[in-house]
């Protein structure tokens, strides 16, 4: 495995990670919203349990 | 409802500690959960609900949950409101609690009583833990607790919280009183009338009655320390108190400085030590740049930084412990009160120098909700712990280390300086919004000032541990992520063979810092920091990070300790102190306008706070360069 591909494989995950969060904070909701809309309860209810409910702050000791 | 608990246990039984501020809820917390719940010697260090669990010695799970201090149930302040939400079983997301354990300062018994009074009304089962009681007794106190609990009517328990003491009896006497439960019904009949209409009758009957217990109870009354007067004669003299406050700031601040050299330097080493490790094991190639340029310059650059913090958060939680904190607060309500601020707000505006986050969280204690306001909107622009790095690195590599006086030397008095600016822009921007948008009178300041005391060494030292975890984890975390995102902006597209220039300038973010550079330029910046900012945007521990990657990338050199000496060749001082003043102005935290929102309940507050505080931060920072230059520092 040469250079290049790992640093691709590193970069991919960081891209992934960073798609993960913005896709659980600003749009997993519309989607489920639109699930439900369009009957597919199974799903929105798996849509909404990825949104994270942690409080945006990893830097203070505070709920 | 009922509320006896059958030990066949499917769930624990659930624990309320209540309690006066500064009574030692959150110590007793800690001492029984094991907890990191951090301690103050201050009102507003609780503000939310912190929840844990202890494992009786005969295996039974109880549930404590450390709720915010407060004076009586006829809540004033949006803490007291959820202590008496959670209380009455009105809290949408907690079920009330089957036992409640009232916390009271054996020192300071007569105040507490009346909350304590209270609690009995409700007809819970109750137990009452008589802190500080080490105290109490060095003081010459003698209370008969058989007669205390008789009057009082539920058990009464002596505690020392930070040793532990009494922890086991306080378990036991728990785990009885959620056994036998108390009548609901009665319970139900007193509660609304109780909070609804106690007026001046009511309130002198409840003193009548705790003069009265107290008579039967106490042997002998204590002898407060004359030592804790004299020390208030100076500490809280409006002059001599003052340049006390300032000494202690100006010491914390060199102290930030010069004892936390040696240890940033062995992290400096050890990060150049693998930075060769890896340039040894690894041929070159992207995978040898992304981990030397991208994550030690990134990451490295960052940690390097972790004594000062640690050493800031010392200091200030051995001020919150000894009792001084509520002495600064006092002094500093007159100057408060000239630019229309609450007294109480001095506690999270100095919570906010560690963090704004739970500052804009414990602006719940402030009762008027102009003032609250005004608080949560100037709260960001006291100079938190993310900013030191960058204040930290730009300081050694342009501000020279003369002696002023003594031990105080040029870059301690210049730290001190944007510390003090920052403060400064504060109350200048409270007295603004309170002339304009926030007109109305000043709230009178009404608050406790605690015994002083030695700090618990113990409880600094899980506070130090609990936050040096936080700053790994945010390191190890969202710093890495951005500086792998940057190294491979700053990497590609490469340039063809034979192109002119550094490689960095063909990449996708030496193409956007050329794009933004006409914008920054009249503050003195060049791409690389227009380049850095933009992360610097969601956290300024990011910057910093940052602007090593796009540094290492450019000169390829090696790792982040030379960022310092780099820059200090590329930059003018001008440019130094702008990107100084950007940082003391500019609001760079989204986590941060998120706890705004969440505290303000609209999107309006926290985007009129990252407005102004950039349209601040670009005139104060242009101001800066444009004078500097023409004073000759460009």
């Amino acid at each position: 495995m040469n250079q290049d591909m790992i640093v691709f494989g590193i970069v991919s995950l960081v891209f992934a990670k960073i798609g993960i969060q913005i896709f659980r904070k600003f749009l997993a909701g519309f989607l489920s919203e639109w699930l439900l809309k369009c009957g597919k309860i199974k799903w929105a209810i798996w849509v909404r349990g990825q949104i994270s409910a942690k409080t945006p702050c990893s830097n203070c000791k505070c709920s | 409802m009922n509320f006896g608990v059958s030990l066949n246990q499917e769930k624990p039984i659930e624990i309320a500690l209540l309690g006066n501020p500064n009574c030692g809820k959150t110590s007793l917390f800690n001492a029984m959960t094991g907890g990191r719940a951090k301690v103050g010697n201050y009102p507003g260090v609780t503000v939310e609900c912190k929840e844990g669990r202890v494992l009786t010695g005969s295996g039974v799970t109880l549930s404590l949950l450390d709720l915010p201090g407060s004076y009586s149930l006829s809540s004033r302040t949006p803490d007291e409101e959820i202590t008496r939400d959670v209380v009455l079983g009105f809290h949408p997301d907690r079920s009330s609690p089957d036992v409640l354990l009232a916390v009271a300062d054996a020192t300071q018994l007569e105040r507490s009583l009346g909350f304590v009074l209270e609690l009995r009304d409700l007809g819970k089962p109750l137990v009452l833990a008589l802190n500080m009681m080490d105290l109490a007794l060095q003081r010459g106190l003698d209370l008969d607790l058989k007669v205390l609990s008789r009057e009082l009517g539920f058990p009464v328990i002596p505690t020392v919280a930070p040793r532990k003491r009494g922890i086991a009896e306080l378990t036991t006497e728990l785990q009885k009183e959620a056994l036998k439960g108390r009548d609901l019904k009665m319970a139900q009949s007193q509660i609304s009338p109780q909070f609804q209409k106690w007026g001046e009758a009511e309130i002198k009957k409840r003193f009548l009655e705790i003069d009265r217990i107290l008579a039967l109870a106490t042997r002998c009354l204590p002898q407060f320390t004359v030592w804790t007067d004299r020390i208030d004669q100076v500490v809280l003299h409006p002059i001599w108190g003052s340049l006390f406050l300032i000494f202690v700031l100006a010491f914390v601040f060199q102290a930030i400085f010069t004892w936390a050299q040696v240890p940033m330097d062995w992290i400096k080493d050890s990060i150049g030590f693998l930075g060769e490790v890896i340039h040894r094991k690894i041929p070159e190639g992207p995978l040898q740049s992304l981990l030397v340029d991208g994550v030690l310059a990134g990451v490295g650059s960052v940690l390097v930084f972790l004594p000062q913090i640690l050493l800031l958060f010392a200091f200030l939680l051995f001020l919150e412990d000894s009792g001084y904190m509520s002495r600064a607060a006092f002094l500093m309500d007159r100057l408060m009160a000239r630019v229309g601020l609450h007294g109480r707000a001095f506690i999270p505006l100095l919570s906010s120098f560690a963090c704004a986050i739970p500052g804009i969280m414990a602006a719940r204690t402030i009762e008027n909700r102009r003032d609250r306001l005004t608080t949560i909107l100037i709260s960001p622009l006291m100079t938190c712990s993310a900013r030191l790095p960058i204040y930290s690195l730009l300081i050694a590599a342009f501000i020279p280390n003369r002696v002023i006086l003594g031990p105080l030397r040029l870059q301690g008095l210049v730290m001190v300086g944007l510390y003090f600016s920052g403060v400064v822009m504060a109350l200048l921007m409270a007295v603004i919004f309170r002339k304009s948008f926030l007109q109305g009178a000043n709230s009178v300041l009404l608050m406790e000032l605690p015994t002083y005391k030695w700090p618990n060494l113990r409880d600094i030292f899980l506070g130090l541990l609990n936050r040096g975890k936080l700053f790994i984890y945010r390191a190890g975390t969202v710093i890495l992520t951005a500086s792998i995102l940057l190294w491979f902006l700053a990497s590609y597209p490469k340039p063809l063979p034979g192109e002119p220039g550094p490689a960095i300038s063909y990449s996708l973010a030496g193409q956007l810092g050329r794009w933004l550079e006409p914008g920054v330029k009249p503050l003195g910046f060049n791409w690389k920091i227009a380049v850095a900012l933009i992360p610097g945007f969601a956290a300024r521990e990011i910057m910093l990070g940052s602007l090593a990657t796009v540094y290492a990338m450019d000169e390829k050199e090696g790792g982040s300790h030379l960022l310092g000496e780099r820059i200090a060749k590329e930059w003018s001082v001008a440019t130094a102190l702008s990107l100084l003043v950007w940082y003391v102005l500019a609001c760079q935290c989204f986590s941060t306008l998120a706890v705004a929102h969440r505290e303000t309940h609209s999107l309006r507050w926290p985007a009129f706070i990252l407005v102004y505080m950039t349209g601040l931060a670009y005139f104060g920072s242009f101001l800066t360069y444009q004078i500097s230059v023409r004073i000759g520092l460009g």
